[in-house]
């Protein structure tokens, strides 16, 4: 035998692979003997260059061919659509559970992209060129973002002219105002009071009458409306303009409509009216005249800029910075030492969603995505072994028809072409999924400081992603089965239906892994956030906040003097105390329940330093309808002028040592007034439930010195809608709002953590349920391809009970293994939650536990009925059946 | 019967070299002999792929020979015109003699 030459074998391997595999050996034998010939003639290296030009063409033409067999021609796809059309309604268990399991995992997917896409990605409403804005905030080095501070507009107009990076800079400040109109009653709206260039700073034109003008201040009795509230008032959009609407009492001319879809430049706004600073002082009685004139008139909490060309956020930053320097100086006489030293200027690009917010809305969206995006993988998991359980018992059906001439690539396409079909039902289920997750979560506040889902609805786009998302993931989880489609089925459909399926059980296995782990990490998600909800709830607030409805009115809206509120509030009082099922009510101000409060200070005339906490004025009602205890004192405080009801902490603080009665009667000093000490209540957390409770100090309504709004507590077993029926019972005279539950205000100091928790839960038990589904089928399976062999072993004396062990004991060890594994990914996750944790440890141990108990348990259970169907094969049929 | 597609000249080239090789016509054989008839170098990949369409449309059968009844270590496809094939390749002679008809100036100073 001589020696043959032979082409590089990077070249063979290249060609080999190539060819089909029928002709493989066949054409690289024949390719081989002419290069030995080409060889002997021509030389080793030119027979080299011309195998490799060889090879190049088979995997140039041989690729394009493969292409050219998939794609098809427009009769094939015809009839193979309607074969495939013919197979889903002709197997519709399978289809259903397709449609179902692909859609509960696209739902979520496309439901968060189109509320990351409504809150983060979307330009505001009729703003143009848009990145020509920056948002600018008045901050502190140290507070959380959502703390702002305002900007007198002097100080604007020293910017204004300081600045020369930006070409035009407005300023915003958003208000509560309530509109009277004959058809409607009283009605709360969100306003904005802007300066007069803030729709041009914004490029934005008007939808119909003109802007504000260029005044410095504007005229104070105009005002412009939203596209949607001029709808509401006139039919016809146009025909509001001239009009004149009532606002807080007093009458404004409708000057213009602002463009459709706009509610204020900041996206967690809901501005409906505009006014110009003018109005404010009509708008609010506690505000002074001299507003537009005064240093410290705390006016503009955002300031939109418009750059100069070439201007960069960094170059507007150096520049406000700089400005923010002369307004130190100019303010240091006015400013409390505190701005002086700890204000600083934030310049975010663009404008929408408030900066303040923005930080918490991303994390939250992102985390839920990443949630949804686990869901949606195990969706595919559990698809493709779906599509791989029946790729394979259609492969005998499909060895036939290699047998009788189709060809490959024409089955995969059918393969396709039939999982595409099922991702197109798909999509329609994932949009109708999508609107209703949308739905269920649009009235959900996304952080504690505002920031809804609202107004999201169903969009073109959302309809062209829920397909696109749909049918790529259909794609995805078909095409292992549709790439693999007839390898080696001519063979198989010979040899027998059940056996030679060597290695998709392995596949299927670690499928069936994948959906143990992710829903195992998606419980793990669930189960600390729940945990941290439930310790937020279960925390010692010092009253019981589930047996009291809260709501508000705003009396100095509706045009009542401030002199006349305490009488109205004890009207009101007096009026709940004598409905039936209430308790007690009362009224306080400001607003509790809030993250933040008023700060005020009570100072023990013997000591220099006075102690500073929450101050809330309230009416007698008030401590009753709280419902905390009184520890010394009178516990039937009648808010006399001049009293006080103080904290355990403010006690032991001004009093140190000294039991809580000894401070009954003490007189103490309220910045300049002497008060005595009614009373001495039990520490209570009215404010932020995260951290220890401040010093509270309780003081007379009557004391109070500017007309805010009032919140009542109602404390009683007639709940929110007893608590409806008596406000709406008296007619609207003046609006309420803010209507819910104590439990329920407080719940929306950690909106995001609930709103997380809520979406964690909904998801674990969707992914739970369907990695059970997947364990269940793939058992179930294995229990079909294997009657054989069980009926051999039951014929062979095993028991039923040996079988049934077999089968969960597999079970077992497969979500143990996939527990595990899970486990491990929840580290990750942990660690990615650690900062939405309260009271419970990132790897807290029992959680761990819970969770994988949880899904073994579940698994056992998906596990049970294919292992007692296994134990029920009988010994003779399974032997027959061969 | 309804109107098929014309024969395509390689095609053509292919199906004649075949019909010269009789028994002994297989991928590489026909890529030599079209090679030392037309004296260009011929792809492979090119005859394998026009032997594989024709075989779909009924132009050529195939047969895989394996190494025991070739007497030797290899397997080959060996090719073999149909009828069909045959009738489609005197149809296409025809189509070009009606093209060639009357143009002297080209077959005198050929």
């Amino acid at each position: 035998v001589n020696e043959r030459a032979s082409p590089r074998g990077w070249v063979r391997r290249l060609l080999e692979w190539t060819l089909p595999y029928e002709d493989r050996s066949a054409l690289s034998a024949e390719m081989r003997e002419l290069y030995d010939r080409r060889a002997a003639r021509h030389g080793r290296a030119a027979a080299d260059r011309w195998y490799l030009r060889q090879a190049s063409w088979f995997v140039l033409r041989l690729g394009a061919e493969r292409v050219r067999d998939l794609i098809g021609t427009a009769d094939s796809w015809r009839s193979e659509i309607r074969q495939g059309a013919r197979t889903f309604v002709r197997q519709p268990g399978y289809s259903a559970a397709f449609v179902v399991v692909l859609a509960l995992g696209t739902g979520g997917v496309t439901a968060l992209y189109s509320a990351a896409e409504r809150l983060l990605l979307r330009p505001v409403a009729g703003v143009t060129a848009s990145d020509e804005l920056v948002t600018i905030r008045l901050t502190s080095f140290e507070a959380p973002p959502h703390v702002f501070y305002r900007v007198s507009h002097p100080d604007l107009e020293l910017l204004r002219e300081m600045l020369t990076t930006t070409r035009g800079l407005a300023g915003a400040s958003s208000l509560d105002v309530h509109m009277r109109t004959d058809a409607a009653g009283a009605q709360r709206l969100g306003a904005e009071i802007v300066t007069t260039d803030y729709f041009d700073v914004l490029g934005m034109r008007l939808h119909a009458g003109r802007g504000f003008g260029t005044g410095a201040a504007g005229d104070g009795t105009r005002v412009i409306l939203s596209y949607r509230l001029a709808r509401s008032l006139a039919g016809e959009v146009g025909a509001v303009i001239g009009r004149s609407v009532r606002v807080n009492g007093r009458e404004f001319e409708v000057i213009g409509v602002a463009p459709q879809g706009f509610s204020g430049a900041d996206l967690a706004g809901r501005a409906e009216m505009w006014f110009t600073l003018s109005s404010l002082p009509l708008l609010d009685a506690s505000v002074a005249e001299d507003i537009i004139t005064s240093r410290y008139g705390d006016v503009w909490s955002m300031l939109y800029g418009r750059m100069s060309h070439g201007a960069s956020p960094e170059a507007v930053l150096a520049n406000v910075e700089a400005a923010l320097h002369r307004i130190r100086r100019e303010n240091a006489g006015g400013w409390h030492p505190f701005m002086v030293t700890h204000l600083r200027f934030e310049v975010t690009p663009g404008v929408g969603l408030n900066p303040g917010i923005r930080p918490t809305v991303q994390r939250t969206l992102a985390l839920l995505s990443c949630a949804a995006a686990l869901l949606l993988l195990l969706s595919v998991a559990n698809l493709a072994n779906l599509a791989l359980t029946r790729a394979t018992s259609r492969r005998s059906a499909t060895g036939v028809r290699l047998a009788l001439g189709s060809s490959r690539a024409r089955v995969a396409r059918e393969l396709w072409i039939e999982t595409l079909l099922l991702g197109s039902a798909a999509g329609v289920a994932t949009y109708a999924l999508s609107v209703i997750w949308l739905r269920v979560f649009s009235a959900t506040q996304l952080t504690a400081y505002g920031g809804t889902l609202g107004g999201l609805h169903a969009s073109p786009r959302l309809i062209v992603l829920a397909f696109a998302g749909a049918i790529a993931a259909a794609g995805v989880a078909g095409m292992q089965p549709a790439l693999s489609a007839g390898r080696n089925a001519l063979a198989h459909a010979l040899r027998g239906a059940h056996s030679g399926d060597s290695h998709s059980p392995r596949v299927r296995a670690v499928l069936v892994g994948t959906q143990v782990a992710i829903s195992m990490v998606l419980v793990l998600g669930a189960g600390l956030l729940g945990r941290t909800v439930v310790n937020l709830r279960s925390i010692d607030l010092g009253f019981e906040p589930d047996n009291i409805v809260t709501f508000a009115m705003d009396p100095a809206l509706d045009g009542i003097e401030f002199s006349r509120v305490e009488a109205l509030a004890r009207q009101l009082e007096s009026d709940f105390a004598q409905t039936p099922g209430v308790h007690a009510a009362g009224w306080v101000s400001p607003p509790p329940l809030r993250t933040s409060y008023i700060t005020a200070s009570l100072r023990n005339p013997a000591d220099a330093e006075p102690v500073i906490g929450a101050g809330y004025f309230v009416t007698p009602g008030f401590m009753r309808a709280l419902g905390v205890r009184v520890l010394a004192g009178d516990a039937a405080w009648n808010t006399e002028p001049g009293t006080v009801v103080i904290s355990r902490n403010v006690a032991a603080a001004l009093f140190p040592g000294q039991p809580p009665a000894r401070a009954i009667g003490k007189p103490v000093d309220a910045r300049g007034t002497t008060l005595r000490i009614a009373a001495v209540i039990e520490d209570v957390q009215l404010s932020d439930i995260t951290r220890e409770p401040p010093p509270v100090f309780l003081r007379p309504l009557a004391e109070r010195y500017e007309g805010l709004q009032l919140n009542a507590f109602v404390n009683g077993s007639s709940g929110l809608r007893g608590v409806r029926r008596m406000l709406d019972a008296r007619g609207g005279a003046q609006p309420y709002f803010d209507l819910r539950t104590a439990r329920a205000a407080i719940d929306e100091q950690f909106a995001e953590r609930n709103l997380m928790a809520r979406v964690a839960t909904v998801l674990s038990v969707l992914g739970l349920l369907i990695a059970a589904v997947g364990l269940y089928a793939m058992l179930a399976y294995t229990v079909v391809l294997r009657r054989h062999e069980i009926g051999i072993r039951i014929a062979l004396g095993a028991t039923a009970a040996d079988v049934r062990l077999q089968f969960m004991q597999r079970a077992l060890v497969l979500s143990l293994a996939g527990a595990i594994v899970g486990a491990i990914g929840g580290l990750a996750v942990s660690r990615v939650l650690r900062a939405q944790l309260f009271g419970v440890e990132a790897l807290d141990t029992a959680t761990y536990v819970g969770a994988m108990l949880v899904v073994i348990v579940v698994a056992s259970l998906a596990a049970l009925l294919p292992s007692i169907q296994a134990a029920r094969v009988p010994p003779g049929e399974a032997l027959r059946s061969d | 019967m309804a109107e098929r597609d014309a024969l395509g000249e390689f095609e053509h080239h292919v199906l004649l070299a075949a019909l010269r090789l009789g028994d002994g016509a297989y991928t590489t054989s026909i890529m030599t002999e079209l090679e030392q008839r037309t004296g260009r170098e011929v792809a492979a990949a090119a005859v394998y792929i026009a032997l594989r369409r024709m075989e779909t449309s009924g132009l050529v059968r195939s047969r895989l020979k394996s190494g025991v009844e070739l007497g030797e270590r290899r397997e080959r496809r060996y090719i073999r015109v149909t009828p069909e094939g045959v009738t489609r390749v005197r149809e296409a002679r025809r189509r070009l003699e009606r093209l060639w008809e009357g143009l002297h100036i080209v077959t005198t100073e050929g």
